[in-house]
């Protein structure tokens, strides 16, 4: 059994944005022990498109069963959006199936948005699917989160945010993700959540992001990893919390960046509040937790693990 | 073995634990929406009501009283609704009124609700195959339940559950048994456990031991269960080696495997420990069950 007496008690946050389906769980060790008590696995594309719409569905599965199970192992709470992303709605033919699978899904237990929805590359059948699922959105009353473009950013964000208010959704029911320094007036004058990455080399780097909490304060924005497949940082939201106090920005608007705010916006969707890790149902306790409780300050018993940099594998 | 479950008696206590359990506004939402899916051909009324369900009346334990729990077990043996939640209840309910007339249609709804299933979603649907009419149709997705590496799942399917003895044959008991030490899960909350005991089985398990001894590892102690009624000469050495172990709640469990057996050269080897043997007469396999914890968790096996 892995002894936690000796580790720092570490503040809670929740990373709202990481694709677990393609870490291992020692990872999970490692951001339980950081201090990451829930987080958000948005549905996106695998690395290379889907051929089949029985992929997604697969895909969709382990979304709301097998990553469930494998982060609850470590007293992880995890919740999903799911949806078409952007680059695979290229495909007309795979995608019309994947949008008649949707419904299954978006009313199962977890299920916090419809996302990753937007543009790749701002096409026209992209803007199509993109408009279908706002519309599924508001027929199923969930949040949108929008992952806005990494080619043509500025004026990918400025047509995504257009486009929901075209169809009458309200700002404070969508999270604009991957936002950058050229992006995060608009979106926070517009009313809407705005959540950054920090991803090393490609989006925002965890010292740009205090730089931009110290100049826009700390009300709706909302700090991911986006970790996934690529030299990415599972970490990137506990680092980023500590970096933040080190450099003299208050414990309180840490903590909202870090928690709280992720928290405000999806806790909207009635799937997810503080109590499910806090204080889960008796019957997480029993079917899901192992019996073990995940209160604040007792460890979840968890698999005996050597840690990776250990000589000795038992 | 085919038990019939009385469909309409289960329907009827379902809804007078549910209709007792749940607030009105949960209890009149989900009986509105069990009639539409009892009287309509709609399957997304279906798919959206068995997903919703959680959202609308909530995970909270399902609160029994003795008698109704004592229904329970006549309706359905090894039923043990109080441990259920009102939605695990709520699903189990609802799919008690899937239309059976076309039976092409039942069968393509029920795989349809295993291949699009969650965590919890898949949980129910493998706690009420035993009380399904014809439940001989779904062992397919019984087995699915026993792969499965989510252990929510295949505790939901082989503990408190009388599928697996009522619809499997040896083998697949023999490797859902092994499975369950393997996943490190109870044995004690196998229903029917005793009832299907079997040479090969103890064989199997003895080979499991020889493994997790060779590596150092412990086992859980309620593995000497299967042993008892098939201990033959090779096993003997086997017990005499666990006796001799610094793992007190193992040593119980083999002092509890040799009386069990009535075999004379079992009984000996307890000679030399006066002290565990009156420690054995005053337990059972529920006690050996309850601590299997302690040895579970203990270092690793000195040699």
């Amino acid at each position: 059994m892995t002894d936690f007496s000796n580790l720092p008690q570490v503040p809670m946050c929740i990373d709202p944005h990481i694709h677990m389906t393609a870490r291992t769980t020692y990872d999970y060790l490692v951001m339980q022990q950081y201090g990451i008590v829930a987080i958000i696995e948005p549905s996106f594309w695998l690395g290379q498109p889907r051929t089949s719409a029985g992929s997604f569905r697969d895909y969709f599965n382990m979304l709301v069963g097998w990553e469930r199970f494998r982060a609850a192992q470590f007293g992880i709470r995890h919740y999903c959006t799911i949806s078409l992303n952007p680059k695979e709605a290229n495909n007309p033919a795979v995608a019309d199936e994947v949008i008649d699978l949707l419904p299954l899904y978006l009313c199962k237990e977890g299920v916090v948005a419809i996302g990753e929805i937007g543009y790749d590359s701002m096409t026209e059948v992209e803007d199509k699917y993109f408009r279908i699922q706002l519309e599924m959105a508001k027929e199923f009353d969930k949040l949108a989160l929008i992952h806005t473009p990494h080619r043509n950013k500025k004026a990918g964000t400025l047509q995504s945010m257009a486009v929901c208010l075209e169809h009458g959704i309200d700002p404070r029911k969508v999270i604009v993700d991957h936002a950058n320094e050229e992006t995060v007036k608009d979106i926070l004058d517009q009313g809407f959540w705005c959540a950054f990455s920090i991803y090393p080399q490609t989006k925002m780097g965890n010292e740009r992001m205090v730089d931009l909490v110290k100049q826009y304060g700390s009300e709706r924005i909302i700090v991911d990893s986006a970790a996934d497949w690529g030299i990415s940082d599972p970490l990137a939201v506990p680092k980023t919390m500590q970096l933040m106090i080190d450099r003299g920005i208050s414990p309180a608007a840490a903590e909202a960046v870090c928690y709280g705010n992720a928290l405000a916006a999806y806790g909207q969707s009635g799937e997810m509040c503080e109590a499910d890790w806090l204080n889960p149902d008796p019957i997480d306790q029993r079917q899901l937790f192992d019996g073990n409780s995940v209160l604040r300050g007792q460890a979840p018993v968890i698999p005996a693990l050597s840690p990776q940099d250990s000589l000795i594998i038992q | 073995m085919d038990m019939l479950v009385d469909t309409a008696q289960l329907r009827l206590v379902l809804s007078t634990w549910l209709a007792e359990n749940l607030p009105s506004e949960s209890w009149q939402w989900l009986s509105q929406q069990v009639q539409a899916v009892e009287h309509s051909a709609s399957d997304r009324t279906l798919f959206t009501t068995f997903s919703l369900i959680t959202r609308r009346v909530g995970k909270a334990d399902l609160c029994l009283n003795a008698a109704q729990f004592a229904t329970a077990q006549t309706l359905c043996p090894g039923w043990e609704p109080q441990r259920w939640s009102v939605d695990q209840a709520a699903r189990s309910w609802l799919l008690l009124h899937l239309p059976q007339a076309d039976e092409l249609q039942v069968k393509h709804r029920i795989e349809q609700l295993f291949t699009t299933s969650g965590l919890q979603e898949l949980i129910a649907l493998h706690q009420t195959l035993p009380l399904l009419p014809y439940p001989d149709r779904y062992r397919f997705w019984a087995d699915e339940g026993v792969r499965s590496h989510m252990k929510g799942v295949f505790d939901a399917i082989v503990l408190r559950n009388a599928y697996p003895t009522q619809h499997f044959d040896q083998d697949a008991w023999n490797q859902m048994v092994l499975k369950t030490l393997f996943v490190e899960s109870e044995l004690q909350p196998i229903y029917g456990f005793d009832g299907r005991r079997n040479a090969q089985l103890a064989r199997m398990a003895i080979d499991y031991v020889h493994e997790r001894w060779a590596a150092k590892r412990r086992i859980t102690p309620e593995l000497w269960r299967l042993v008892a009624p098939y201990i033959d000469d090779l096993m003997l050495v086997d017990l005499k080696a666990g006796l001799a172990m610094d793992d007190l709640v193992q040593r119980e469990a083999i002092g509890l495997c040799c009386v069990e057996s009535q075999l004379p050269a079992a009984i000996a080897l307890l000679a030399p420990y006066p002290g565990l043997v009156t420690r054995v007469a005053a337990i059972d396999w529920g006690d050996i069950c309850a601590r299997r914890s302690v040895v579970m968790s203990a270092d690793p096996i000195a040699v």
